[in-house]
């Protein structure tokens, strides 16, 4: 005989209690380590959906607003022994069965044979003019299939910036009609996406070639898409930038053989002061601007629509000006009269602001020599190549009126030819603007050659400069997956209450194990064991069961997993919205699990040996009047009143304060008061235990009997208390109803509407003329925003966003509305959207909303984003307040002006929140969807998506309150077991009752009425205190309680307990004879 | 004749099979007002199986039980409760003292199943008996607190709060020392006289058989 075989011998003996001891164990085992299998299942999907949504793309050379020679990829391709694919991408909308299917934002991609490298797919090679690949998805909304045609509107793409100055925007997408080659799955690209974004796009492949042809180009691309998998970055960088050529920068070069110089242009018509400084040290460089102004003006004579360009003249001043004589004798003015130049400035959205600067006419010259270059004039499309002024399409308004036929043989003859001339530095001063300084770079003929020209051109300006970047896409995708919303750590933290019960419950058995087998403890005390030994004994045992209920927790825990998944991928889909969801089971994960199980059980075991041995040690001195220590008695007394008077404390002063109410304030109120009250519980039921009653009843007797045996009484009040605490405060944050949505303050911001395009509007859509010539009648004011793409950072992103989109927003017009859950404290009471247009040195100041700040972007407010501006310098995005859930869910917001400073090429606005007067709803919906559906534009009511937002959000709180529901299910279970026993060990007095003349209704009253006051007081206790965590729901008006929701679930959890208690007292007092 | 037992028989098990024991049979047995018997018999022989039959805590295969006249075996759940409230009195082997009461609440116990609350003249009835049985001054102890004897006379005053006519006593002195166990039966014997009730003490005491009117023994199911 060895402890060893005594340990066996109880363990088979007392099997039964074992088992069960061993299933609590099982049941915790499974929760933690079913929580750590999701997390690691979880990350693994998403590293599987990077691979999926990116081939073997592991950098992208990316550009905004701008485009390259397709000959880039191969010399990339060549130089640097890579893969490299050129695509040309835009956004678009497909139109299927005569337009009564339409899908918008689709992912237009033109591809070459290169692609194939990338995508290692077969089915990409050789597309002719008008096939087509899309993907699955696509093919599924327009119920499409190889074969099928349907048409595609695609934004145009623009050479020239479209917001720039006299570009046209009468064109702004084209459409062709389109058949079906293939449809693309997930394992060939159907989920191509080079955005950190979970939900795949809607892809459409389409050819390279054709693409061009469609956008009016000529070889051109705007990705590079790369596979190297060995290559750095920086190695990647050097490359591009060995390879980058000024044609890459959009620069094109011609000699003027009659003035000997050589002319350098963009196609993007304005050029950058960066590259004009490239060529300077020519140490001839002259950089020209040439700006198209409405009327040269002198008294009442008028000269419309001349091109004035700058001139290099050391006579000129800053308000003095030389005309030619056709303008002189067209005004019939001489040197030193004044003369009125009218032009048009050109805001954000392209708006127009007339403008007016006087000069004093300093020179007359005649239409020759460097006063009669017609190159001067930029190659503007729709004005350069036009046969008369009549068919300008400038950009701007051009009034034909006032277009005389001596200005159209003016034209006929000199084209462009500047009228006028004035200083570079007065020209900057009017005309500069944030697409460049210059329209012409002109150096001698002698100065540059092809050689130099490339040159100067690589040794000052970097891809990077022009906003072209390499992305390492698979890295970063691979971090977003891995450093996106940790399951783990959710799924634990969702199911702490079930882990809680499984662990009390485990308690518990064995705790009634240890008591069934008292007369052993007695035995072995006897034979000389000591008590160090037996304690020994019983946790070898404990360990032995806690090993065997972890290694089946383990087998529990793949059908746990399992079970989530299924819910994941049905109920719970909104909480990870992807259709690749994998599970991934480690070892190590198993073995961490179950070593941490066992750990937490060995715990709970010594725990209840410990109050065993208490207990026996209580009995043993029964005669004695064992009270507690005072010291105890005066700790819990005024830890009850300290708790208490701090949570009302708390609540007091957020009610009174004029400020902001913290919803973390009423958690620590509501968590204060839930400790204060449990202590108050205690400290009733001690006084009972102790009250001189001189008039006894049956209340009494019940009182009695609760505290009788007081560990057990408040292990029920807690269970309840702690799991309806948990349980009714996470069901009141449910983001149940609309209510409020319209409010101002609400995360609707007061608007009925918010719209997104495919194809950015160029105009502002509150300019009356612009609506009434698109023929919108109804009233609405709309907000709009300039948008830079980025990683989609709402929660319907597990991945971790690193550079969330940009939204250009004016501060001006938000005041009063939204609410900020957070601000940096430097802003004081100061009017948060106002700090948006603060001077923070070097940062930016940006407000996102608080969720993306704390779970997207995994940041807190103070905290820095970095990006890179359209100059290729660091951007630096200082988060400044988080906003409360609003429809800015998933981007940051950056004030206008700083927007336009740093991304100065971005074309009109993709996003809008609209605000309809009352009644006027639904036809502005209706019109603004008819108006601009050629532009893709998607309409939803602001409310319903900020509900799309909340429903992540709610379905985390119901994967929370299921797993809470099945911790109260546990905990029930735990008070049927506690009940049970105690019933059993009362059995003696319930048959003394029955005895005694006490019917069985009356006993059976007398027991249910006995524990249900302890079940109504735990779950009243935690009621109450979750009403007070998060009071805020019920009082404000936005606040969103969904009542029914709450009253339901206390329902439940007290019906629940009282079935459990009447059953098992009627079943206990029917056997008693 | 406070009580009468007619014919009564009680088994245990399944009389179709063999596991099946017949424990009383054909039983008679008749109690006068005031008059105290005792009832020995060795171990197995039936006796509480008999006491608790009396009790009503129990019901008989075959048989009657006449109490004051009435049948009581035909009552219901209910009226049995009510009986055994109002007019019997139990003493048990163990005091089954409830260990969350005082020594004045368990003693006030029995009034609370057909009273929602103990009146004046209860309470002074208790007060009476306590002092009466000399622990009056432990009231408001507890049972853990006490000794054997003094639970024991706390249960007897328990059986008597009601004003039973007849108390049942279940080897009252089996658990007391051979001092407790005189003073017990004593006490029995006095109070029973004092207050007019009947007494039928169970018992393997000769001693405490002794001291009552009449002693049956009980033997292969029946009294003799």
């Amino acid at each position: 005989m060895t402890r060893l075989t005594l340990i066996s011998s109880n363990f088979r003996y007392y099997l039964k209690a074992n088992i069960l001891v061993a299933l609590g164990v099982a049941i915790s085992t499974a929760v933690l380590t079913g929580g750590l299998i999701i997390g690691d299942s979880v990350t693994f999907s998403l590293e599987q959906s990077a691979f999926l949504r990116l081939g073997s793309t592991t950098h992208v050379v990316s550009t905004v607003d701008r485009f390259f020679r397709t000959d880039l990829a191969k010399e990339l391709s060549l130089e640097g022994n890579l893969n490299v694919a050129p695509a040309l991408m835009f956004e678009g909308i497909a139109v299927a069965e005569g337009g009564r299917e339409r899908v918008n934002k689709v992912q237009i991609t033109g591809i070459d044979n290169r692609f194939e490298q990338i995508s290692k797919s077969k089915i990409y090679n050789s597309l002719s003019d008008n096939e087509v690949i899309i993907s699955l998805n696509l093919a599924g909304r327009l119920h499409l299939k190889i074969g099928d045609n349907f048409i595609i509107r695609i934004k145009k793409g623009s050479l020239i910036p479209l917001n720039a100055p006299f570009v046209s925007d009468a064109e702004t997408s084209v459409s062709f009609r389109a058949v079906v080659k293939n449809i693309a799955d997930q394992q060939n690209m159907g989920f191509f996406n080079l955005k950190n974004a979970q939900t795949a796009p809607y892809n459409l492949f389409l050819s390279l070639a054709r693409l061009n042809t469609l956008m009016k180009f000529n070889g051109k691309a705007n990705r590079l898409l790369i596979s190297a998998p060995s290559a750095t970055d920086k190695q990647i960088g050097e490359l591009l930038d060995h390879c980058f050529t000024p044609e890459d920068a959009g620069l094109k070069v011609k000699t003027l053989p009659l003035l000997k110089e050589t002319e350098i242009t963009s196609e993007r018509v304005f050029i950058e002061d960066q590259i004009v400084r490239a060529f300077e040290p020519t140490g001839q460089s002259q950089g020209i601007l040439t700006y198209f102004a409405n009327s040269l003006e002198v008294k009442e004579r008028s000269t419309p629509y001349s091109f004035i360009s700058t001139i290099d003249d050391n006579s000129l001043t800053d308000n003095s000006i030389i005309i030619n004589q056709w303008v002189a004798s067209d005004l019939n003015v001489k040197v030193g009269d004044s003369l009125l130049i009218k032009y048009y400035q050109i805001g954000p959205l392209r708006q127009l602001i007339e403008k007016g600067t006087r000069f004093v006419i300093q020179k007359i010259v005649p239409i020759e020599g460097k006063y009669g270059d017609r190159d001067l004039m930029p190659a503007l499309p729709g004005m350069s190549d036009a046969g008369h002024c009549r068919d300008w399409e400038a950009g701007v308004p051009i009034k034909l009126g006032s277009i005389r036929t001596k200005d159209e043989v003016y034209w006929k003859q000199y084209k462009g030819t500047p009228k006028a001339f004035i200083s570079l530095k007065k020209a900057h001063q009017i005309w500069g603007n944030r697409f460049g300084n210059y329209t012409a770079i002109r150096i001698d003929e002698n100065l540059l050659t092809d050689k130099t020209y490339k040159a100067l051109f690589a040794a000052s300006i970097k891809p990077a400069n022009l906003g072209v970047l390499i992305t390492p896409v698979r890295e970063n995708g691979l971090n977003a997956a891995r450093n996106g919303v940790d399951f783990s750590q959710l799924f634990i933290g969702l199911s702490f209450f079930l882990l809680l019960a499984a662990l009390i419950l485990t308690s518990l058995l064995f705790l009634f194990n240890l008591e069934n087998r008292r007369s052993e403890l007695g035995t072995l005390l006897m034979v000389g064991f000591t008590r160090s030994q037996i304690r020994a004994l019983f946790l070898c045992e404990g360990a032995v069961i806690s090993i065997i209920g972890g290694l089946f927790g383990l087998f529990l825990a793949v059908i746990y997993t399992k079970l989530i998944f299924l819910a994941l991928n049905t109920l719970w889909w909104e909480a990870v919205r992807t259709s690749i969801l994998l599970i991934d089971i480690k070892a190590i994960t198993l073995l961490s699990g179950l070593i941490i199980s066992v750990f937490m059980a060995i715990v709970t075991i010594l725990f209840a040996l410990h109050r065993s041995f208490k207990r026996q040690t209580v009995k043993l001195q029964r005669k004695q009047n064992h009270e507690e220590r005072p010291i105890v008695q005066i700790v819990r007394k005024w830890g009850m009143f300290i708790s208490l008077g701090l949570a009302f404390g708390l609540v007091g002063f957020q009610l009174s304060g004029s400020g902001n109410l913290s919803s973390s304030l009423f958690f620590i109120s509501g968590s204060l008061m839930l400790t204060g009250l449990l202590l108050l519980a205690d400290l009733v039921l001690r006084r009972n235990r102790h009250e001189m009653v001189s008039n006894l009843s049956l209340n009494t007797f019940n009182r009695r009997s609760r505290s009788q045996n007081l560990g057990r009484s408040m292990t029920i009040i807690i269970l309840f208390a702690l799991g309806t605490f948990l349980v009714v405060s996470t069901g009141a944050n449910r983001e149940g109803s609309l209510s409020g949505s319209n409010e101002k303050e609400s995360g609707t911001g007061g608007f009925q509407f918010f719209s997104e395009t495919s194809i950015p509007v160029l105009f502002s859509l509150n300019d009356m003329d612009q609506r009434s010539k698109e023929g919108l009648t109804t009233p609405f004011n709309a907000f709009q925003f300039s948008k830079i793409e980025g990683d989609d950072a709402s929660c319907l992103n597990l991945n971790r966003a690193a550079n969330p989109a940009i939204l250009g927003a004016d501060p001006t017009l938000f005041r009063n509305r939204f609410s900020f859950d957070t601000k940096c404290a430097e802003f004081g009471q100061k009017e948060v959207w106002q700090a948006l247009n603060e001077p923070l040195g070097k940062v930016i100041p940006a407000i996102a909303d608080q969720t993306v700040i704390q779970w997207g972007l995994g940041k807190n407010i103070g905290d820095t984003l970095i990006y890179r501006n359209e100059m290729g310098d660091t951007l630096r995005l200082k988060l400044i307040a988080g906003l409360s859930p609003s429809v800015f869910q998933g981007y940051v917001l950056i004030s206008t002006d700083n927007f336009l400073k740093n991304f100065a090429t971005t074309s009109g606005s993709n996003l809008f929140l609209i605000e309809v007067p009352k009644g006027h709803e639904e036809k502005t919906s209706e019109e603004l969807q008819s108006v601009f559906r050629d532009y893709g534009w998607e309409m939803t009511s602001a409310s319903q998506r900020l509900m799309e937002f909340n429903s992540v959000a709610n379905t985390y709180l119901s994967i929370f309150l299921a797993l809470g529901a099945l911790g109260l299910i546990l905990g029930t279970v735990g008070l049927a077991i506690v009940l049970a026993r105690t019933l059993l060990e009362r059995k003696e007095e319930i048959a003394l009752l029955t005895a005694l003349g006490f019917t069985h209704r009356q006993v059976v009253h007398l027991l249910v009425k006995e524990y249900a006051v302890l079940l109504v007081w735990g779950v009243l206790t935690g009621f109450l205190s979750a009403v007070v965590a998060v009071l805020p729901n019920f009082i404000l008006p936005a606040g969103k309680v969904p009542f029914w929701t709450v009253l339901l679930i206390v329902a439940v959890i007290l019906l629940n307990g009282l079935i459990w208690i009447i059953g098992l007292s009627w079943v206990r007092v029917r056997q008693i004879k | 004749m406070i009580l009468q037992l007619k014919n009564i028989s009680k088994g245990y098990g399944e009389p179709s099979k063999n596991n099946f024991r017949k424990v009383l049979e054909n039983l008679n047995l008749e109690v006068d007002t005031n008059q105290k018997i005792a009832i020995a018999g060795p171990s197995g022989s039936g006796k509480t199986t008999l006491l608790n039959l009396i009790g009503t805590l129990d019901h008989p295969d075959a048989g009657e039980i006449i109490f004051k006249d009435a049948r009581i075996t035909g009552y219901s759940h209910e009226e049995l409760a009510h009986f055994r409230n109002r007019e019997l009195g139990f003493v048990f082997q163990m005091h089954h003292l409830l260990p969350q009461c005082t020594l004045w609440e368990n003693v006030l116990l029995p009034v609370l199943p057909f009273k929602k609350i103990v009146g004046k003249a209860d309470k002074d009835w208790a007060e009476h008996l306590l002092r009466k049985v000399g622990i009056w001054e432990q009231r408001n102890q507890k049972p853990s607190e006490l000794s054997g004897g003094e639970c024991q006379r706390t249960a007897v005053v328990r059986a008597l709060i009601n004003k039973p006519q007849l108390i049942l006593a279940d080897e009252p002195t089996g658990a007391l020392d051979e001092q407790n166990a005189e003073n017990l039966a004593e006490l029995l014997n006095h109070i029973s006289s004092e207050e007019g009730v009947s007494l039928i003490v169970v018992t393997h005491s000769s001693e405490l058989a002794s001291q009552m009117d009449k002693i049956y023994h009980l033997k292969n199911g029946r009294l003799q």
